[in-house]
């Protein structure tokens, strides 16, 4: 016979998504924080000046990659306004603003696949290297969030969210201001300080 | 593909007839069985068994790589056993796998299993990711293990095959901060009504503490597999080649890093020295400070010699080795107190429990004198002495932990008296094979070398105690593996408390239900268990 103890009320729903999102987005700053301290600490290596890091007649675009930050902060934007939306019980605009942060995604894709061109960095060298390697790794998070984006566009049309759970969008706004605070450290590191 | 699971936030228990109950005879499966239905599971014991199944046959392995490894030293003049090229490829898998296929895995395995009873919860949070990162575990593992065999380790002669292992080696990381962020989540979002976290089981806490340090310092490895990775694949340029790696992602299985993987053997040794004391345990909040502070100082992702040269001699990294000696010395007091205070029975997993709580004392004792230069202890085998006392610590108190809660997760019980055996076996083959490496360590013998030492002394006896030690520890870990099997699987029944416990999953049955519990309990005090029992007697 199993011993038993007075039963619970009914338990509030657990926020485990925005429990896991939350350390999952601070692993992420671990990534990102550790990636970048090692590009740090090679730079300065290597004499510890842009000229001495990056290879002669690489020019990255200043311009497209300012437009990225500024692409993200906008997409920090749409998250909350989703999730002040979805409060409201306005399921149209809370649809409208994650569909935009997926477009707003798609457009950094482009600006970093313009970097790609532009820029002319080959892999095989040793900034390259780390270039590739901790830009792709944003793409990847960034892709991450997207496919989040997706699911939550579709949940919340299907009436899945309401004022009072709504706590996928949340997760998913926290994931976005994540990604925001993150390509802020990569821009400044490699598109300003170099 | 089925998967079978209870949803956290079920209010009701499932019934075995639940899932096809509203599906039309034309959609209706059947329910899998036999080999599909373990490897389609989304059930948190069955995934937690599965981890500690897969542990216990890698840690024979490597074992047994360790006893080749020590009985290739015993005569430093040549190879006798292992062939010159391999040697430096198996002693990058003892440390990694040791760590990454074993005592990270057990761990996980059985708090993926036993964490969602303690804390009176339905399931894990996300058992359908938790039963992804054990398969990217196993798939991981296995990969990384045959790109060891094409000689793709780091400094591997095989390029493609050091490609391959350093994707599946991400891939293992990866798997165990997948595991580990279930694992913290439930006991952040999923714990019983009035269980507030002081009120947590000191292995759950230990857990949720070790996951959370994991959590932040494992993603920087993950990062420096990407560059290594990219760097490998195409240019060779930035980490300096396959040569270069090993450099890099040491630190991960070194002091202060290896702290962050053991830190469970601490929680598991309070739970079991509390029921075996039969008495709440003494001074709660000081076993809770201590585990905190051994997984604040197990984040070991700053202790990279590989970028910093000097950072394992700086005084940072000498403050908190001592440091490190507190946590261990703050439970091993409360667990005194209370085994004092209270009427010890001497069960199998207590012995194991202590066994672990020395070791894990000794093993950080022995770190407080790596960060002397004067003594010259670094690049010994006194670093491979306070790894194997430290990592198998951490073994040690997995398969305590097996023996401790395999009634309950199984239903049926092994006997006692040759697993009591098999513990001192198990301490006194730990101590063979750190004792000599100590003293090998002072005599300045070098880690990661078989031959051409220029040591005198006793090598070759030292070097064959070692090895003797490996022996013994991998017999050990066997007849635990055979008695385990026997026992729980054709064993006499076990009780619903059979160690007169003190937490919530003692209250339901053995095995528990679908869903754990049949109604959510309510927690008023640390050991809820002893409450319902002083309750009951109140009232006779």
């Amino acid at each position: 016979m199993s011993l038993a103890l007075p039963p619970a009320p009914a338990p509030p729903r657990p926020r485990m998504l925005f429990a896991a999102t939350a350390l999952a987005c601070a692993a992420g700053v671990m990534l990102f924080a550790g990636m970048l301290a090692v590009w740090i600490a090679l730079r300065d290596a290597a004499g510890g000046t842009s000229a001495a890091w990056s290879p002669k007649g690489i020019v990255l675009p200043g311009v497209a990659s300012t437009m990225m930050l500024i692409i993200m902060g906008g997409a920090s934007v749409m998250a909350q306004w989703a999730v002040y939306a979805m409060a409201d019980e306005n399921r149209r605009d809370a649809a409208v603003a994650v569909t935009l942060l997926v477009v707003f995604g798609i457009a950094v894709f482009n600006a970093q696949a313009y970097i790609y061109q532009q820029s002319g960095v080959a892999v095989n060298t040793r900034y390259g290297a780390l270039f590739f390697a901790l830009t792709g790794t944003f793409l990847l998070a960034l892709t991450a969030g997207m496919v989040m984006a997706v699911i939550v566009v579709f949940r919340s049309l299907g009436g899945r969210y309401s004022s009072k759970r709504h706590e996928g969008v949340s997760a998913l706004a926290l994931y976005w201001h994540f990604l925001t605070v993150v390509f802020a450290a990569v821009w400044f590191v490699v598109y300003v300080v170099k | 593909m089925t998967m079978q699971d209870t949803r956290p936030e079920a209010t009701s228990p499932p019934s075995a007839s639940d899932e096809h109950a509203t599906a039309s005879p034309a959609t209706r499966r059947p329910a899998p069985s036999g080999l599909s239905e373990w490897i389609t599971t989304g059930d948190h014991r069955r995934i937690g068994r599965l981890y500690v199944a897969c542990a216990l046959a890698f840690a024979v392995a490597l074992l047994v790589v360790g006893a080749l490894l020590a009985f290739e030293r015993v005569d430093d003049g040549s190879f006798d056993i292992l062939h010159a090229d391999a040697v430096a490829q198996l002693f990058s898998l003892y440390f990694l796998g040791t760590v990454f296929c074993v005592v990270a895995p057990l761990f996980l395995g059985l708090a993926t299993a036993v964490v969602p009873l303690q804390l009176g919860a339905r399931t894990i949070a996300f058992p359908r990711a938790a039963a992804l990162a054990f398969w990217s575990w196993l798939v991981g593992t296995g990969v990384m293990v045959g790109a060891y065999l094409a000689n793709g380790g780091p400094g591997g002669g095989n390029a493609i095959a050091v490609d391959l292992f350093l994707v599946a080696f991400g891939l293992v990381v990866v798997a165990l901060l997948l595991g580990s962020l279930c694992v913290a989540t439930t006991v952040l979002t999923l714990r019983a009504p009035g269980m507030s976290l002081d009120r947590v089981p000191m292995f759950a806490w230990s857990m949720v503490v070790s996951a959370s340090v994991l959590l932040l310092s494992l993603p920087v490895l993950v990062g420096e597999l990407i560059y290594l990775y990219l760097d490998h694949r195409y240019g060779r340029q930035a980490f300096g080649g396959n040569v270069g790696i090993g450099g890099y992602i040491e630190w991960a299985v070194i002091a202060p890093q290896l702290f962050a993987f053991v830190v469970p053997a601490l929680g598991f040794a309070a739970d079991a020295l509390q029921t075996f004391a039969r008495q709440r345990l003494q001074k709660p909040e000081s076993v809770l400070l201590a585990i905190g502070l051994a997984g604040v100082l197990g984040f070991g992702a700053w202790v990279q010699p590989a970028i910093y040269a000097n950072v394992r001699h700086s005084f940072l990294a000498g403050a908190l080795a001592i440091g490190a000696l507190l946590p261990p010395l703050l439970v091993l007091g409360a667990a005194a107190l209370t085994m004092k205070l209270g009427r010890p029975n001497i069960g199998a997993p207590l012995l194991w429990a202590v066994g672990a709580l020395l070791l894990y004392l000794a093993g950080a004792a022995a770190g407080v004198l790596l960060p002397f230069t004067g003594l010259e202890l670094e690049g010994t085998v006194y670093e491979a002495a306070q790894f194997n006392l430290l990592a198998l610590a951490g073994l040690l108190a997995g398969i305590g932990g097996l023996l401790y809660w395999g009634p309950k997760l199984w239903g049926r019980k092994p006997s006692d008296v040759l697993l009591r055996l098999l513990a001192l076996g198990g301490l006194g083959g730990v101590t063979l094979i750190a004792v000599p490496d100590i003293i090998l360590g002072f005599m300045k013998q070098p880690v990661e070398s078989v031959s051409d030492f220029g040591v005198d002394g006793p090598v070759e006896l030292l070097n064959a105690l070692s090895g003797i030690g490996y022996v013994l520890l991998a017999l050990v870990v066997l007849g635990v593996i055979a008695l385990s099997l026997q026992g729980f699987l054709r064993g006499p029944a076990a009780a619903d408390d059979p160690w007169d416990g003190a937490t919530l999953e003692w209250t339901t049955t053995s095995p528990p239900p679908p869903g754990n519990f049949a109604e959510s309990p309510v927690v008023t005090s640390a050991q809820p268990l002893v409450d319902i029992k002083l309750a009951a007697r109140a009232v006779e």
